[in-house]
């Protein structure tokens, strides 16, 4: 029973919850089962807070027997990414430098997350520092693709992805600067949103960048993210980049389960440069999908994303420069290699380009709107390019050079000129390589229409099972590494 | 223009008060080059008025 309690989507088991058909403590056990067989293989948690959340699952449950139900979570079981800060406890930011520091005060996400009636897990794997989009990790062991361990699990959201793909957790929290919630979900078959700019407060979020970092929901489907969003959003006044609004609300998103006549743009194939043959074509197939339900699919003007990228690539530089300044002086033998040179050119950036960067952001931004997004309501992208690489093909700590570099860099480039943008994003799975490694496209959204991206990847999860496949456990790879906390 | 190797090195020292590994000194020449120069060839089409705060008043303006 627990094994199949594990493999129900979080609003399948939200709503047991609610009704008193599944308790939280089963829902815990049976998750805590899958990550003590998974752990070893996957290395998806950094520490794992087995006792203490048993003991809120307990809680839980007692408090739906007095007729008190928190939220729309409550007894749901997650765990997130370890850079949210949890008072008292320690958020490593995947780092040894922060392995032992201790936070002062409490992410208003996971604030939101226990007043929903979140039960918490622990923390999960992630690329040091939310530096790389390959989840590999020198101190705390490389994380790894739920369908194959052999092969990345993305970044820098690694741990997030690759439990809730594997069914070790019913939903998980990830932040996003240049892909690293869309891509991790992406390569592990799960979905991934990153929501609009400000949607939800980055307070007690260990800062990647603080003008492109975006928290956002990873979970098995549209629905799951649809949940984590409306129980993690709204206005902030810890957080000066918070929209000042409500808590987005998607229970009519579903209601109307049609695309019917929702305007969808598509590039020209010789914007988007090339493209794997295996990849290609699942996303031609994923967009008659799309247009078999409802969607006009029409041709719209893609901008070179280069400039995007690079002022994207300037500002992240620059603010990363100016967080982790001291410790590049003091404590250079912390960090990874590979960690280290993606943060360093920001101490060179003159000021008057980095002020440029940002004011070039609202310029290019305005310009993808009334250009790209005029007559469409969803963007259509590819997500990765090519076929998810292996954890070798793409270590640039052991191999380095400019071949690992250059599969590095195309991992996000068609993610990393949405976060300049702002602009809400989608990674919906639709589909699985030759290898039978996941294979996903991308929705783009206008500001603050998270609801139309989740309607359109739900009415597509609606006829398709791509992001049902659940991963089988194989054996853990030669060079797995450690076992959580 | 390409960003001369001793120009990094004379930032790190004198405005950043840092040390560098030399042979990161090259490799960092050309990457600031490069990130300076999309800036650069960008920046023309800027105006006194664009600031640099108006992002977040951007994404109200075109919200859905």
């Amino acid at each position: 029973m627990s094994r199949e309690l594990a493999l129900l989507d979080l609003s399948e088991v939200a709503a047991g919850i609610a009704s008193g058909d599944i308790s939280s403590v089963a829902a815990t056990e049976a998750c805590l089962e899958r990550i003590h067989e998974w752990q070893p293989v996957l290395n998806c948690f950094i520490r794992l807070d087995e006792d203490s959340a048993l003991r809120t699952a307990a809680e839980r449950d007692r408090e739906l027997a007095r007729g008190c139900r928190r939220g729309c979570l409550h007894g749901v079981p997650l765990a997130h990414k370890d850079l949210f800060y949890r008072e008292g406890q320690i958020s490593t930011a995947g780092s040894l430098i922060l392995h032992e520091q201790t936070a002062r005060f409490t992410a208003t996400v996971l604030r939101r997350l226990d007043d929903a009636g979140a039960v918490d897990l622990g923390t999960l794997n992630m690329s040091e520092f939310a530096a790389g989009p390959t989840g590999h990790n020198v101190h705390f062991g490389n994380c790894h693709n739920a369908f194959h361990p052999d092969h990345v699990a993305g970044g820098s959201s690694s741990g997030s992805a690759a439990a809730v793909a594997a069914r070790l957790v019913f939903g998980a929290l990830g932040t996003d600067t240049g892909a690293s919630i869309r891509v991790p979900a992406a390569v592990n078959g799960v979905t991934g949103l990153k929501p609009t700019y400000g949607r939800i407060s980055r307070y007690g979020v260990f800062p990647r960048s603080w003008s492109l970092d975006h928290v956002g929901p990873i979970g098995r489907t549209a629905r799951d993210c649809a949940l984590l969003l409306q129980a993690t959003s709204g206005r902030d006044p810890h957080d000066p980049s918070a929209a000042d609004r409500l808590p987005a609300q998607f229970e009519d998103a579903f209601d109307t389960n049609r695309i019917d006549g929702l305007r969808i743009g598509v590039p020209a194939e010789s914007a988007l440069g090339e493209i794997h043959p295996e990849i290609a074509a699942a996303l031609l197939e994923a967009r008659k999908t799309l247009e078999k339900l409802g969607a006009k699919i029409r041709t719209v003007p893609f901008p070179d994303p280069k400039p995007l990228y690079f002022v994207a690539e300037t500002l992240i530089k620059s603010e990363s420069a100016a967080i982790h300044r001291k410790w590049l002086n003091t404590r250079t033998q912390d960090y990874a290699a590979h960690v280290r040179v993606r943060i360093e050119a920001g101490l060179y950036v003159p000021a008057t380009q980095y002020i440029d960067a940002l004011r070039l952001r609202t310029l290019l931004t305005e310009r993808f709107i009334h250009q790209t997004m005029a007559e469409i309501d969803l963007l259509y992208l590819p997500l990765v390019p090519f076929p998810v690489p292996t954890i070798a093909e793409t270590d640039v700590e052991q191999k380095g050079g400019e071949e690992v570099l250059g599969v590095v860099g195309r991992m996000t480039q068609f993610t990393r000129p949405i976060n300049l943008l702002g602009l809400p994003a989608l990674s919906v799975p639709c589909g699985f390589c030759s290898k039978g490694l996941p294979i996903a496209f991308q929705l783009v959204g206008h500001p603050f229409d998270e609801a139309t991206l989740l309607r359109a990847a739900d009415a597509f999860q609606q006829v398709t099972d791509y992001h049902r496949r659940v991963p089988v456990l194989r054996s853990a790879p030669a060079q797995s590494s450690t076992v959580a906390r | 223009m390409q960003v001369a190797p001793n120009l990094i090195e004379q930032i790190a020292q004198q405005l950043q008060h840092m040390t560098i590994d030399p042979a990161r000194v090259s490799e960092l020449a050309i990457e600031v080059s490069r990130l300076n120069g999309a800036v650069l060839g960008a920046i023309d089409d800027l105006t006194f008025d664009d600031e640099p705060v108006a992002f977040r008043a951007l994404l109200e303006r075109y919200s859905r």
